[in-house]
């Protein structure tokens, strides 16, 4: 084999089969010795007699579909069986977060002052005996993905670990050009961003050829809302076919895998030119995933396409119905309760509303899905530059305001980029009324926290489920007391 | 169609620090950083 694809424990594994317990992996072990953490967060997964994990990160099992499309011999290999391949000449490696420096692993290195366990798997894997190898025989080491940027800030660690390329941005074609130019023996680019012109077609994006992690399979890519804070929106909008949705869903059937999380960065603007749910192409998408007789989720929804959906064409209602009586999981940015600081970062989140009634539309949003049985995660960012104290205050009482709804609300600590040069970045304090909006919304967590796992936890291993419901439990106890300081105050 | 960037550097430390010059300034646009090999700072585009 001429590539091997791979990442550390926290990346190659399934979670259980339970997609929400990956964000354990963003945090440090709490309560619990690392060991149990991970074991419960990124469990080992099964491997082939060549090291094939039976799931893999998409947007791994998407470099592997354009290598083998271009006639390269390449698989994703569990990062414990690398050295089944010692005769590949590149490890190409992709991951979420390597160093633990986005959301919301740098929220929680802040609170705790204690490095994630992410960042100290991948530091493991990448000292590992296995890499060693790979570096020692001169095999060349591409790394990439959605946290291809925090290479920028670690420049001693492109060194040291000998990184040939770093690939920034889509890289399903660049992938190809990279590769071919490391196998004819050229020296390829160390860094690379994938501009426009080099993001691939929708005829260009590549299906994948294996299963993926708790069978999430793309629908759309791109984002048309241009928010200040994602560069998701850089990207141009494109949707996929839905004989391209059900070959990817077939390849995860056929894999064992039996739920779907269909992604996009807004699913329910799948099929849509603009801002506006399209009803006929959204009940086309889930009639075709209804049609393969599996349990549903979505990776995100946009809070006004949730009310202008439900409010329209009772879309958001309709199609929870056609999976049946059971809850979804979903997230959702909730990002400010301030309109000032909305106005000034995310513009057109709110459309087709005016972003002057934000507040309004997380609110009747929220309802449209408690009703519905969808259960989101939403983020709210808090540590924007330009944030007021009254900004943080708004958001706390949206929070309040959201009280009755069954979610989970997880406030993302937003640490500018120029302090992640600096060693003790984490060591920033935030303010009293940052800690304050923490302290709402754990205790917004705290009231579902019991709701939510009941249903969540019930296919789970038992072992596993008592193990959750401990920590849970150690959190409620841990938590009183910084609770308390609120109602002090 | 925009232009490819392209420049050769000689430390990844300056190769780095181009990079996220240029990423600010050309979000859009194909950008390869070379590290070593040559000795001077090329741009294979004109309109920099």
């Amino acid at each position: 084999m001429d590539v091997v694809i791979t990442s550390d424990r926290t990346m190659i594994t399934d979670h259980h089969g339970k997609e929400f317990l990956g964000f354990m992996t963003t945090a440090p072990p709490i309560f619990l010795p690392e060991k149990i953490w991970m074991s419960i967060a990124a469990p080992k997964i099964k491997v082939n007699d060549i090291g094939e994990p039976c799931q893999a990160p998409y947007g791994l099992r998407k470099i592997e579909a354009a290598l083998l499309d271009a006639g390269i011999d390449a698989a994703v290999i569990d990062p414990d069986h690398l050295l089944k391949h010692p005769e590949a000449r590149v490890v190409a490696i992709g991951h979420h977060d390597y160093f633990a420096l986005g959301p919301p692993s740098s929220e929680w290195w802040v609170l705790t002052g204690r490095e994630p366990v992410n960042a100290r798997s991948f530091r493991r894997f990448m000292e590992s005996k296995e890499m060693e190898y790979f570096r020692r025989k001169g095999a060349k080491i591409v790394v990439g993905g959605p946290a291809a940027w925090q290479w920028l800030y670690k420049p001693e660690l492109i060194e040291r670990w000998g990184i040939t390329t770093i690939i920034d941005g889509e890289g399903e074609r660049v992938i190809v050009d990279v590769v071919r130019k490391i196998l004819d023996g050229e020296e390829p680019p160390k860094l690379i961003q994938v501009g426009v012109d080099e993001v691939p077609s929708l005829d260009e994006i590549p299906l994948i050829k294996k299963p993926s992690v708790n069978g999430l399979v793309e629908v759309s890519r791109g984002c048309p809302r241009g928010c200040r804070f994602c560069s998701v929106t850089l990207r141009p909008l494109r949707h996929y076919t839905l004989d391209m949705i059900s070959e990817e869903i077939d390849v995860n059937l056929r894999g064992g895998v039996r739920g779907v999380i269909l992604h996009s960065d807004d699913v329910l603007l799948y099929g849509s030119r603009g801002v506006y749910p399209d009803e006929g192409a959204l009940l086309k998408l889930h009639e075709l995933v209804k049609s393969k007789k599996v349990n549903i989720a979505w990776s995100h929804f946009s809070l006004s396409a949730v009310k202008y959906a439900e409010e329209n064409f009772k879309l958001v209602s309709r199609i929870s119905e056609m999976f049946g009586d059971y809850y979804k999981g979903v997230e959702v940015g909730i990002e400010t309760g301030s309109v000032r600081l909305a106005e000034k970062i995310m513009p057109a989140k709110a459309l087709p509303y005016s972003v002057k009634d934000w507040r309004n539309i997380v609110i009747d949003a929220f309802s449209i899905m408690h009703d519905a049985k969808i259960v989101p995660a939403a983020t709210l960012i808090t540590g924007i530059p330009e944030e007021r104290p009254e900004d943080t205050i708004a958001s706390i009482e949206l929070v309040e305001d959201l009280r009755d709804f069954r979610s989970l609300i997880v406030p993302m600590y937003f640490v500018p980029m120029g302090l992640l040069r600096g060693e003790s970045w984490y060591k920033r304090e935030p303010t009293e009324e940052q800690l304050e909006l923490m302290r709402v919304c754990l205790r917004h967590d705290i009231k579902w926290l019991d709701d939510i796992f009941s249903w969540y936890a019930k296919d789970m291993n038992p072992l596993v489920r008592r193990l959750i419901s401990l920590f849970i439990s150690m959190v409620k106890r841990a938590s009183r007391g910084f609770l308390e300081v609120a109602q002090e105050l | 169609m925009s232009e490819k960037i392209v420049l050769r550097v000689e430390s990844i430390e300056k190769a780095v620090e181009l990079f996220m010059d240029l990423q600010r300034r050309y979000p859009m646009r194909t950008i390869e950083v070379y590290v070593h090999g040559c000795s001077d700072n090329e741009r294979q585009d004109d309109d920099n």
